[in-house]
């Protein structure tokens, strides 16, 4: 018995351990940007732009859109490049009558033969990457790249992509997106730094190991790349970070730019259930890549090993989630030793701490953002750090369930362009 | 293929890239008449795929179809599985997928608003990363071996002074018995013998503890202070080598970090302090670490977070460090970019926030935050409390040990160095208009003296820290000050020449008045004492003593004790008369179950003026006769150490 429960307190032991550990590696993908003063030409976009030599196809994937749909073509359409250059792509399948009419109208209003309509049958059954794979059979651009349809590109975008690709000669180009409209729900603090961090710092760690799981959209592929890999993956829910992978196995040189002027503008989802939802997918799509099992082709271990914690971590957090009232529980039910109690507190320090990284990167998105600084808001931040974590565990626990059940159909986001309003 | 006409530029660029010429193979598309199952199983092909034999498009390519128009819509390709719709205008090529629509133009050679956009970027966006204080490289080139020669020499001169003669003088403290025995607690798995009173944190004996581990014991050097020496001597030449650096980083100088390193070293109230088991020993190592990781590091997170460690355990060491916190923050501050800035304070201050709030968390664990008196729920058991001590500590007065004492005995020390601690705070703030790491320094001394002016209790060793921050300040201005002759003279030399002519006259000056140092041997009486319980004290004996004999007369293989039985009931006065256990369980309150009193002046002044349970000591010896008596020269003085045998009135005598 007395051996059962010392195996049970080293245990417990060695869990505070990693939490510790996978928090200060949390905290320093966060920081790593940060890390030394070069660092800050990472993310720095060109200044001088070269003239517009590649061309580009952006895809313009949609489903149930009718809100935003024609802004967003207007908008993509607006960009800074030669219109010669630029092939746009609207990507619909066909049981979505209120979308293709919406893209036509705007097509129509257009008049420009390179902005075209893809519309794909919805049998067997309707996905974002089997439209981009189809848009990929008739994209004709040097450069393919996507944005959803509720995005807002910067409108010098494609001139940053165009000098960056030919100074540097790299083939995948990730710029920055960021969801803009951080006050509209609790949650939504948390979530716009959680892509402030990610695009910002942690993505530039990735690069540096050589595993890069790539956003969604505002990535940059040469089109004979994209189509020597075969397109994208389309029975994974998260056919982006998939691709990421799989440029990563094939060498691809790539380049992550954030600049906190040429972002891609997006918006939260709107209720605390979308949000779930979209973790949901975006965990199960992550456990999809984990079991198929390529990131284990990585050459290197330490790309292996950050592709396999990257995969996972949406798991192990939940499993962190539920040591918090067991450990709650120890503290006040079990006696231990004064030093074990106390290396117990590790985990809490180094959440504390995140809680302040965070607010200092509120202050950051603030003022480059040029809003205002509101105690108020710093407040809700603090407060909804925990139920946060809370909320990503239940989409990882969710996840879980859902791929054990066999359930992989996508769950939409929808959007209602808050953040449109919030620049407005 | 591409939707323009290709330029010359570009073609040369692509000409320039190799891997467009022999990585990518151009991969034919596979083309609708496959199956979808097949189009599924893409994402699979595995890479490099070259060479691939082009694959014949069994159905037209999409630039080979007709296009179909109806109405405004023309639908441009059409597949099993989708079809691509574009406009359709009167008059408009209608198949931009094959050809140049025919409304292309020149491109422009410069972007639309290049010249305001280039004009704007030089002035905003891009990333404030310069250093407020670049660190300079020195103008002289001195070879590295030469320059490591010369501080080995320094460091080796600072070795001999403080260890020479050190198990000799000064005399052994109570503080330094204190400390020994704690550590030996530590390896006890307590954190102090008697009952632990929150009034230091424990981390500065804990060092020890890893020492004396390390080490071999606490008698591998004779006593248990003599090996607590060694470890001091290890931490005043890490101090000497980090105010060679910090100086030298600092003011780009290498003469001046010498004389701030001689400065240091040899000053009399460094060679008699930093020979002490002193927690002020070991907070400064760790500030002085922290100063050095700080300004080595150039703006890098890593070696922040270090300095946030090191100045986390300076405070665990001494709690005293803490009011070095804000020019700790200022220092970042002025050490960091813009870019980084904000992160690097928040990391740093947090994480020294952590470190010092764990000795909070180890009282609320222990359940000794709150004081007894208060009598909160579930407080039902007798103990101190973190918050009782630090009031005791505010409302202590001057009597232990007031700043004009302190003061007297660092003038007749070092007059100059007292001297320079004052006058180089007020040059250097005055310098920190224009150079701001002088600012800096002068801040770290000001908040000292600071502390050391507030009125309440200072003792002579609280000058330990303002050693170091002393020789840093002195050094950088008489650097300053050789800086401007030099320039004067245009000849950077003087100021090197200048800058050793001041090492030249502070050497023979700090030997001429550390002399005591060298020669003489006060702790002669407290061995002697020792030995003297040794050969006569019964073991079963209850001794008052001193902290400084504690280890000696517990632990075995002591100098009191040697191969034989310890005395286990050898006690500290002070908790003889403090620790309910031992006045009340113990002793019964009954000064007749003390054997023995092993005093010097100090204790017995104590004993005679502290009164209320200090009386039982007292009691005991006005009943007592005096067995032996040892005397030694210390310092303008001389100590005396009485062994008073208690005559007892019944003739049981032990407890």
């Amino acid at each position: 018995m007395t051996i059962f429960i010392a195996f049970l307190e080293l245990l417990y032991l060695v869990i505070i351990f990693v939490m510790t550990a996978q928090a200060i590696f949390n905290i320093r993908l966060i920081l790593f940007t940060w890390e030394t003063p070069e660092h800050a030409w990472l993310n720095h976009a060109p200044t001088v732009y070269r003239d517009p030599c590649l061309s580009v196809t952006i895809m313009l994937p949609a489903r149930h859109e009718e809100d935003v749909y024609r802004e967003t073509i207007q908008k993509v359409y607006d960009l800074n490049y030669p219109k010669e250059l630029m092939q746009i792509l609207a990507i619909c399948s066909d049981d979505d009558p209120g979308t293709i009419a919406e893209a036509q109208a705007k097509i129509d209003e257009l008049g420009d033969p390179n902005v075209q309509l893809v519309i794909y049958d919805s049998k067997p059954k309707t996905s974002k990457p089997r439209g981009l794979n189809y848009a990929l059979q008739v994209a004709r651009g040097d450069v393919v790249t996507i944005f959803d349809a509720e995005d807002e590109p910067h409108p010098d975008i494609l001139n940053i992509i165009n000098t960056t690709m030919l100074d540097e000669g790299v083939d995948v180009v990730q710029s920055g997106v960021q969801l803009m409209n951080y006050n509209t729900k609790w949650f939504c603090f948390l979530n716009v730094l959680e892509y402030f961090f990610w695009f910002k710092s942690s993505l530039h760690f990735f690069a540096r190991i050589g595993m890069t799981p790539l956003g969604g959209n505002t990535v940059f592929v040469r089109r004979e790349l994209m189509e020597q890999l075969g397109g994208w993956d389309e029975n994974c829910l998260t056919e982006d970070a998939d691709l990421g992978i799989r440029l990563c196995l094939s060498h691809a040189r790539l380049r992550i730019i954030y600049d906190d002027e040429f972002v891609t503008r997006e918006e939260t989802p709107h209720t605390l259930q979308q949000f779930i939802k979209q973790r949901t997918r975006w965990n199960q799509g992550f456990i999809q890549i984990f079991f198929k099992w390529e990131w284990l082709k990585l050459e290197k271990l330490s790309q292996r090993l950050l592709a396999c914690y990257v995969l996972i971590l949406p798991e192990v957090q939940a499993f962190f989630v539920l040591m918090i009232p067991v450990s709650l529980f120890m503290l006040f039910f079990v006696k231990l030793p004064v030093w074990l109690a106390m290396l117990t507190f590790m985990p809490l320090y180094c959440f504390v701490l995140a809680i302040f990284i965070e607010i200092a990167g509120l202050h950051e998105f603030l003022r480059v953002h040029k809003h205002k600084w509101r105690w108020r808001e710093v407040l809700i931040l603090m407060l909804a750090f925990f139920p946060y974590q809370f909320v990503l565990g239940l989409g990882a626990i969710r996840a879980v369930f859902r791929s054990i059940k066999g359930t992989s159909n996508w769950e939409k986001t929808a959007h209602i362009g808050q953040h449109r309003k919030a620049v407005a | 293929m591409t939707l323009y006409e290709p330029l010359p530029e570009q073609e040369k660029q692509q000409q320039a890239s190799p891997k467009q010429q022999g990585q990518f193979q151009r991969y034919v598309t596979p083309m609708e008449d496959q199956t979808r199952q097949e189009v599924q199983q893409l994402p699979t092909v595995q890479l490099p795929v070259s060479p691939v034999p082009p694959v014949p498009p069994t159905m037209a390519h999409p630039s080979q179809q007709a296009p179909e128009i109806e109405g405004g819509n023309v639908t441009l390709y059409r597949a099993p599985n989708f079809f691509v719709l574009t406009t359709n205008r009167q008059g408009r090529r209608v198949h931009p997928l094959r050809r140049p629509t025919g409304f292309t133009t020149n491109l422009p050679k410069t972007m639309p608003q290049q010249g305001e956009r280039i004009a704007s970027s030089a002035t905003h966006l891009l990333p404030q990363i310069a250093p407020i204080n670049p660190i300079n490289k020195g103008r002289l080139t001195i070879p590295l071996w030469l320059e490591t020669f010369v501080v080995v020499v320094g460091m080796t001169i600072s070795l001999v002074a403080h260890a020479f003669n050190m198990f000799n003088f000064p005399r052994y403290e109570l503080d330094e018995g204190t400390y020994m025995s704690n550590a030996w607690a530590i390896l006890q798995g307590l954190i102090t013998p008697y009952p632990y009173g929150y009034g230091h944190p424990p981390l500065g004996w804990m060092q020890i503890a890893a020492w004396v581990q390390l080490s071999g014991g606490f008698f591998t050097f004779g006593n248990a202070i003599n090996s607590g020496r060694v470890l001091m001597l290890f931490y005043a030449l890490g101090c000497s080598l980090l105010v060679y650096l910090i100086v030298r980083l600092l003011s780009a100088s290498r003469t001046a970090g010498l004389l701030a390193l001689i400065i240091f070293s040899l000053s009399p109230l460094s060679i008699t302090y930093q020979r002490q088991v002193l927690l002020d020993n070991i907070g400064t190592f760790w500030l002085l670490l922290a100063m050095y990781l700080l300004v080595v590091g150039n703006s890098r997170l890593l070696y922040i977070v270090g300095a946030a460690v090191s100045f986390g355990i300076a405070l665990l060491s001494k709690e005293i460090f803490l009011l070095f916190l804000p020019v700790m923050i200022y220092a970042i501050w002025l050490h960091t970019t813009k870019f980084q800035r904000k992160f690097a304070l928040v990391a740093f201050t947090y994480i020294v926030g952590a470190i010092g709030s764990s000795f909070i968390l180890l009282a609320v664990l222990k359940g000794e935050l709150f004081p007894y008196s208060w009598h909160l729920p579930g407080d039902t058991r007798q103990h101190l409390s973190l918050i009782d001590t630090l009031i005791g500590q505010t409302q202590r007065t001057q009597t232990g040990g007031s700043l004009a004492t302190s003061w007297h005995v660092w003038v007749s020390g070092d007059a100059v160095l007292v001297a320079c601690s004052i006058v180089t705070i007020a040059f250097n703030a005055v310098v920190g208009w224009w150079k701001r790491q002088q600012l800096m320094l002068a801040l770290f001394s000001l908040s000292f003296w600071l502390l050391l002016i507030r009125g309440g209790i200072v003792l002579p060793f609280y000058f330990i820290p303002l050693i170091a921050l002393t020789a840093i300040n002195t050094a950088m201005a008489v650097n300053t000050i050789m800086s401007w002759i030099a320039k004067l003279l245009r000849f950077d030399v003087v100021r090197v020449v200048l800058v050793l002519v001041v090492i030249g006259a502070v050497i023979p000056y700090d030997l001429a008045n550390s002399s005591i140092d060298f020669t003489q041997h006060p702790t002669s009486a407290q061995q002697q004492a020792i030995v003297w319980i040794h050969q006569h004290v019964p073991h079963n004996a209850f001794i008052v003593i001193n902290s400084y004999l504690y280890m000696d007369l517990r632990e075995p293989g002591g100098t009191g004790v040697g191969p034989g039985a310890t005395y286990p009931l050898a006690h500290v006065y002070f908790n003889v008369a403090t620790d309910p256990d031992l006045h009340d369980k113990i002793l019964n309150g009954n000064w007749d179950r003390i054997d023995y009193i092993v005093a010097d002046s100090e204790m017995l002044n104590d004993i005679e003026h502290l009164g209320g349970p200090f009386s039982i000591i007292e009691t005991a010896r006005e009943h007592s006769v005096t067995r032996a008596v040892f005397s030694a020269n210390d310092q303008d003085s001389k100590l005396v150490i009485t062994i008073y045998q208690v005559q007892h009135k019944i003739a049981q005598s032990t407890v």
